[in-house]
């Protein structure tokens, strides 16, 4: 029979080998996790994304010169071809706006274009999101991948450990979850694109090429800038609205910071900054009501006490930029040709700017919103909503348009068949109650209709929505 | 700071590797470390401004004891003095008379405290006499009821002489702030937990294995099912209208069994994993209670601790106290079972009010915890009366059919209790729940998800969280069968476990994702 201490003393002779055993454990475990990361990585972290386009095009012009840099998220992205600019001011401009640029990733690009090319001139590109609460942490995570592609290993691990420890990341989820790229920005979820993608990653297509195929009728016309040659649907306006039903939030505190920083490091470096609120259709304005000119005022005051210039293209007066509907591809976009003429709009203000002058009277001031509801002289959407009360379906109507215009709406069902039915006609009234026993059985539509009052017109824009009997 | 994130994940290593180091240096002082860390956890997930109420609640429940303890000693002195018997009885009631009035007032200030940050503006919101439910501004500490029912079952315990009350008011400030129970329990008693905390664990002890898996396990409840669920939910309840079908209520009802068993069983697993890692073992708080044949039964396995908490410090006293004892007996002219059963069910009541009134003061909160006691009170009742229906209907109890069928009841009678819960408005919850029996129209079931905002990608996508559930399930089910899982995991070979966690880590990542994502339409966002 073995004492206590013969068990002990065999105990401790089997614990370093126990202990090597759990140890090669871990380490197989880790390194099948990682290998199993990797392999997901090259077939499902999207390729063609616009971050690695647009940093892979940078990399690309290292040599060239670049005086003038364009930041921010797609509405950047989308408003402004370097070509017309650089056309009609002899600069060289690029653009390095990508989907969802978050603020602090738009600084480490100025900062980066600033040690890489010593610009002249950063045009940072902002809508009302880029400041208010909404986060994209798949589009931190882009950015920093895409980033990553072209440094040393040890930059590269640098770069990614401070995106894991910024704030947006460090104290949630996506700290870990980071580590996981393919979750964060992917390819859709089929065979063809996932071995598309594994194919353009290993075969050595360059990322604008496999961007331009994998995404159907986007177009990349150099410098940094791709676009869309769509036009918006303006019966789709529900969908399209930034707003959400909460309504609009306050801009981020945090944001507000941000632009700070980006001021400060132009400021510091001789780099003028031009911040510019980028163009969208007037529904997507008018949704704000009085939260646009409250909060933007806000912004505003920021980048001017930063020292930077800003401009409001959506407050724009007639006679410098004149939006027309078929310039915008969605809520948020302009298409291509609409950029190229917002971008000719918008290098005819910088010349006023490098002759000295101020671009204050370009625009309505925040001060008077009124002026600028005023002058909104079209209809520009109408949107429905329903809801189930006692006495049946209710559909409201609201018709985004100026202070100085009166609308009238006409409320029809639609069946299955097409065929449609009048329940009201034109009237002042937003709101229509369907009973209950009108409604056809099954699925329909309730399209709404509105025009100016007093005109004869068929309608100057619908909206349809489903209704169910 | 959540649970699982890199900022958790590093201070969690840091205070580990201190905790072990100073234990091998010093082992009787590494709770000092404890505490530190649990300060500094405080501070980081909390708001540093409120840590003055906790250390006025720890103050409170070390200093109450103590005094406690000098009365002992002086009743006993005053005793021990007195010239006979009557006057060692007047001596004791005395004292005890200024003992109960130390315990009532310290009472007073530990839930006076939580009753002031947690319903006082609630309360005068109700009443018309604030602007909202938060426009006073009050701060509210983290894990404030928590904290405060733990340090209330010490205060209680040490008044009882169940145990030596701690004289070092930085042990027992250890046993109040423990860091990984802060956030959402479990309530742990001083006499299992304390002596842990104190006594100092070699690393050596850990199951360092069985704790990360456990970790990963809560990580997964907690982000694949709840979180996942938790944005439709809101989109379905955010607008109760007087239409809303029956099938989409009991569809987000259901979706809310999920979500509130997986948040927070969830959190507690991670909790009770960081915990162990120290070598500290908490009370258990869910048994996996979707199991209950019960609603009494559910009780038991359902936040475990505050039922436990509520038995011993709520429903006992008041249960075996005189006006119940005098209810009993005045009942039991009518029956025996009457007399026996109608104090504890009267008592049921006073707890499951509470309980309501714990998650909360608004009204839907008090009528849940109302429904849950009226419930289990006529199911004690009734008792006789089942048994007698299951006899002449010859159901044999003990047969595995009849298991299922209670397990499927028990399931559909806490549903109709998360009714009351989770629809916050007491109107719109009976509204739902007569929609429910009266305007179930599955007809309607995908227009109305649409018009909530739900689209068929967001529908699709809960598939993942699907998944998870089935897993849990799985888990849930060998557990409840006796299986030890987590032994029979860690017995695989490695790459089956690779295999494991990394499909637990993706299901995390892709869920994660789609929380943030999803919603807003971004699913190929191509960023």
């Amino acid at each position: 029979m073995r004492t206590s201490s013969e068990k002990d003393n065999k105990a401790r002779g089997r614990a370093p080998r126990h202990g090597r055993r759990r140890a090669l454990e871990v380490f197989i475990i880790v390194v099948l996790i990682v290998a199993a990361n990797v392999i997901i990585n090259l077939g499902f972290e999207l390729y063609s994304s616009l971050a690695n386009v647009m940093w892979d095009e940078y990399r690309s012009a290292a040599s060239e010169n670049i005086d003038t840099v364009v930041v921010g998220s797609s509405t950047g992205q989308r408003s402004f071809d370097p070509a017309v600019l650089d056309a009609t001011l002899g600069a060289t401009t690029f653009n390095m706006a990508t989907p969802a640029q978050e603020l602090d990733d738009s600084y480490t690009a100025a900062r980066q274009a600033i040690e890489d090319h010593h610009v002249r001139r950063v045009i940072l590109a902002v809508d009302y999101e880029s400041i208010s609460t909404v986060k994209w942490p798949g589009s931190h995570v882009a950015f920093a991948r895409a980033k990553m592609e072209g440094e040393s290993l040890p930059r590269a691990a640098a770069d990614y450990w401070k995106l894991l420890t910024s704030s947006s990341f460090f104290d949630g989820a996506d700290s870990i979850c980071a580590l996981f790229p393919w979750g964060y920005n992917h390819v859709e979820l089929d065979a063809e694109h996932i071995a598309t993608n594994f194919h353009d990653r290993i075969s050595g297509t360059s990322p604008v090429e496999a961007a331009a195929r994998v995404m159907d009728g986007w177009t990349y016309y150099g410098r940094g800038y791709g676009n869309y040659d769509g036009v918006l649907d303006y019966s789709t306006a529900r969908d399209r609205l930034s707003v959400t039903e909460e309504g609009p939030a306050d801009f981020d505190q945090q944001g507000l910071d941000w632009i700070q920083n980006i001021c400060d490091l132009c400021r510091e470096n001789g780099v003028q900054l031009v911040v510019v609120v980028t163009p969208r259709p007037a529904f997507n304005v008018l949704a704000y009501g009085e939260k646009y000119p409250e909060q933007m005022s806000r912004l505003q005051q920021v980048v001017e006490q930063g020292g930077g210039t800003f401009i409001d293209a959506n407050m724009a007066k007639g006679g410098w930029w004149e939006p027309r509907d078929v310039d915008f591809y969605d809520g948020e976009h302009l298409n291509h040709d609409g950029a190229a003429r917002f971008s000719r709009a918008f290098a005819q203000a910088l010349q006023t700017l490098d002759a000295g002058g101020s671009t204050a009277n370009l625009t309505y001031s925040y001060d008077h919103w009124d002026d600028y509801l005023a002058s909104v002289d079209s209809i520009s959407a109408v949107i429905s909503t329903v809801s189930q009360e006692d006495n049946g379906t209710v559909v409201m109507a609201t018709a985004y348009t100026g202070s100085s215009v009166q609308v009238e709406y006409r409320f029809s069902l639609v069946a299955e068949d097409g065929t449609t039915t009048t329940i009201q006609d034109w009237g002042a009234s937003d709101t229509c109650t369907i009973p209950d026993g009108q409604l056809p059985e099954g699925s329909s539509q309730v399209e709404v209709c509105v025009r100016r009052a007093g005109t004869t017109v068929g309608y100057e824009r619908y909206c349809i929505q489903d209704i169910s009997g | 700071m959540e649970l699982f994130s890199l900022h958790f994940l590093l201070f969690l290593v840091t205070a580990l590797a201190a905790y072990h180091v100073v234990g091998h240096i010093a082992r009787k002082n590494a709770w000092l470390v404890l505490l530190a860390a649990s300060l500094a956890f405080y501070c980081l997930a909390g708001r540093w401004q409120t840590l003055a109420y906790m250390l006025a609640c720890a103050a409170i429940t070390w200093a109450a004891p103590l005094g406690l303890a000098r009365m002992d000693a002086a009743c006993r002195a005053e005793r021990a003095a007195a010239p006979d018997r009557a006057a060692r009885r007047a001596a004791k009631a005395a004292w005890a008379r200024r003992r109960r009035a130390v315990l009532v007032a310290s009472l007073a200030a530990c839930f006076g405290m939580l009753a002031y940050l947690k319903y006082w503006n609630v309360l005068l919101y109700e009443v018309g006499l604030a602007a909202s439910p938060s426009s006073l501004g009050l701060l509210l500490p983290l894990g404030v009821s928590f904290y405060t029912f733990q340090a209330a079952s010490y205060l209680v315990d040490a008044y009882n002489g169940r145990f030596e009350p701690q004289r070092n008011p930085l042990k027992h400030l250890l046993f109040v702030c423990w860091f990984p129970q802060v956030i959402q329990g479990p309530i742990n008693r001083y006499a299992d937990l304390g002596p842990q905390l104190l006594e100092g664990h070699s690393a050596k002890g850990v199951p360092v294995r069985r704790s990360l898996l456990r970790f990963g396990y809560g990580a997964l409840k907690k982000y694949a099912i709840a979180n996942m669920l938790v944005g439709t939910i809101d989109q379905i309840f955010s607008n109760v209208t007087p239409g809303i079908p029956g099938s989409v209520v009991a569809f987000g009802i259901l979706l809310y069994s999920a979500q509130q068993y997986g948040d927070f069983s969830g959190g507690i697993d991670m909790v009770e994993a960081a915990s162990s890692l120290f070598g500290v073992r908490m009370a258990e708080n869910f048994r996996r209670p979707y199991f209950s044949v019960s609603l009494a039964d559910f009780w038991r396995r359902w936040h475990i601790t505050l039922g436990a908490w509520m038995r011993d410090y709520v429903f006992f006293p008041f249960a075996v106290s005189r006006p119940m004892r005098a209810l009993g007996a005045r009942a039991s002219r009518l029956g025996e079972h009457l007399g026996r059963t109608l104090p504890a069910c009267v008592a049921n009541l006073l707890v499951f009010l509470i309980v309501g009134l714990w998650h909360g003061a608004e009204p839907h909160y008090v009528a849940w915890g109302l429904y849950n006691g009226l419930v289990i009170a006529l199911a004690d009742l009734l008792a006789p009366a089942f048994s007698r229906a299951n006899a002449a209907l010859r159901v044999d109890e003990s047969s595995r059919a009849h298991r299922a069928l209670c397990v499927a009841r028990t399931f559909l009678v806490v549903n109709v209790g998360w009714y009351f819960d989770r629809i916050y408005g007491f109107g719109d919850s009976l509204l739902c729940l007569r929609n429910t029996f009266t305007n179930f129209n599955p007809g309607a079931f995908f227009l109305t998800l649409h018009e909530d905002g739900i689209t068929a990608l967001n529908l699709q996508f809960l598939v993942f969280a699907a998944l998870a559930c089935l897993l849990v399930f799985a888990v849930s089910l060998a557990q409840e069968r006796g299986v030890d899982v987590g032994g029979r995991i860690l017995g695989w070979n490695c790459v089956a476990r690779a295999a494991l966690y990394f499909l637990v880590l993706s299901l995390i990542v892709i869920t994660s994702f789609l929380t943030q994502n999803v919603a807003g339409g971004f699913m190929y966002a191509n960023f």
